[in-house]
Order: C-alpha cells, then structure tokens, then sequence
C-alpha cells in the first residue's frame, strides 16, 4: 500500500495544523484566566511557579503555531 | 497517639501539612489554617503511566511511518504530541495542587478546582460538625494510608466531603480536637 496516497495535499494539512495550534493556545488562555481566579482565592508559596509554568505553556502554543506556519 | 496541631509540619510532597504558611480569600480575622489537605501523592502514578503510554504510542508511530511524509510535518507532529503529553500532565498537577481541603480554628473548607468551573467551595462550621466517618477501600487505599473523609453538619451547611487525602484517621482526629467542647 502506498502510504504517501494517504496523505492529504500540504495546505489542508498546514489549515488544520494552524488551527489546533491556535485552538490550544485558547485553551491554555483560558486555564491561565482559571489559575489567576483561583490564586486570588488561595494563596500560598507556590503560586508564582504555578503562573510561570502556565505562561510557559502559552509560549509552547505560540511556538507550535510557529512551526505550522514555517515547517510545514 | 493524637496527631500535634501546634506545630508546622509538611508530609507526603504537601498533601498533608499542619499549620502550613497558607491563606484564603474569605479567612476571617483571628481564623488560624490548621490542616490543609490534598490527595494521596499516589494518584499521581494514573497520570505518568497515561503520559507513559501516550509517550511509547508516539514513538511506536515515528517508528512505523519512519520512510513516510515530510520531515517538516513529522517534526510539528512530534512536537504537538509532546506538548499535549506535557498540557496534560500540567493541568492534572494544576487541578491536584488546587483540590484543597482547609480546616482552620473555626470551620472546614473544601475547594474543588475544576477547568471549566474553578471553584466549588464547600463550607461547614465546626460548631454545626454531628459526625465525621471516614472510609479506606481497595488494596492501594489500605497499603498507602489514604482514603474518604465525610463531615456531617447540621442545617443548612453543607457536608464537606474529602476524597482521597492522606490519613483520613489522622484527618478526623484534628478535627475532633477542634470542635467545641
């Protein structure tokens, strides 16, 4: 079988890569906004690297859009 | 032997610490945090072994369409794969570390963090506790000590329920010697 056939042509596949990307950088935006509520209600001496590390995501996000964008 | 609530004390990687330097929102002046709770450290396993399984399906993958498709997709892949293993195992310690339950000097607390509703408070005074019950079940539950804890109330407050913290014999013991005499 050949396993390239299979394979959609290269723009619908760099659509769908910018769209999960950019679906999981709303996502974590979103999960950012819950963090931020629930460190208001709690406050303890791990906040800051829980917030860090959540930022940290949304930069993954934005590099994974980067290289739907570029690579694919 | 009665668990010490007068001094600080940090177990199980913080899901079981007593006096602990933490504060809430709604904390009433003169209100001390006696206990804070968390789950076992044991429902951490369920996560890594799902990452694990994600993690082998990925290279299992890689390895079967190795002569396949474009470099450039297969690198965006892997790394979309990557940071989805890594999203989950973020957001399952987000949830576990803001599924606290709180006892102070003056009532019980249980927050429950969720992602699309963050908040679920649970609030019991202790003068209105009738009946603390507290419930192991299963072979882990009974090897590592953790376990349900369910505190009853009189009228309208609501029944506080801990799911799976650490001790729960130790949990119903501080709030024993919390209660009004």
């Amino acid at each position: 079988m050949n396993v390239d056939a299979l394979i959609p042509a290269a723009s619908i596949i760099k659509i769908f890569a910018v769209l999960f990307s950019i679906a999981y950088i709303i996502y974590t935006l979103f999960f950012l906004q819950q963090v931020l509520a629930i460190m208001k209600v709690l406050k303890d001496g791990h906040n800051s690297i829980f917030l860090v590390v959540t930022y940290l995501q949304i930069l993954l996000g934005f590099l994974l859009l980067l290289l739907a964008l570029v690579i694919i | 032997m009665a668990v010490n609530i007068d001094e600080t004390s940090h177990s199980l990687f913080h899901s079981f610490c007593v006096r602990p330097d933490f504060s809430f929102q709604t904390q009433a002046a003169g209100e001390e945090v006696i206990l804070v709770l968390r789950q076992h450290p044991f429902v951490i396993v369920g996560w890594i072994l799902r990452s694990l399984f994600f993690l082998a399906l990925v290279v299992i993958v890689n390895f079967i369409f190795a002569g396949f498709g474009d470099p450039g997709l297969k690198v965006f892949l892997n790394f979309f794969a990557g940071v989805l293993i890594f999203s989950y195992l973020w957001f399952s310690l987000v949830g576990y570390h803001y599924n606290v339950g709180i006892v102070t000097n003056q009532r019980i607390l249980d927050l429950d963090f969720h992602l699309f509703s963050y908040r679920e408070f649970s609030i019991a005074d202790l003068s209105k506790v009738e009946d603390i019950t507290t419930k192991a079940t299963g072979f882990f539950q009974s090897l590592f000590n953790y376990g349900d804890v369910f505190i009853q109330t009189a009228g309208s407050d609501a029944n506080v329920e801990f799911e799976r913290v650490p001790r729960p014999a130790d949990v119903a013991d501080i709030i024993n010697q919390l209660l009004p005499k």
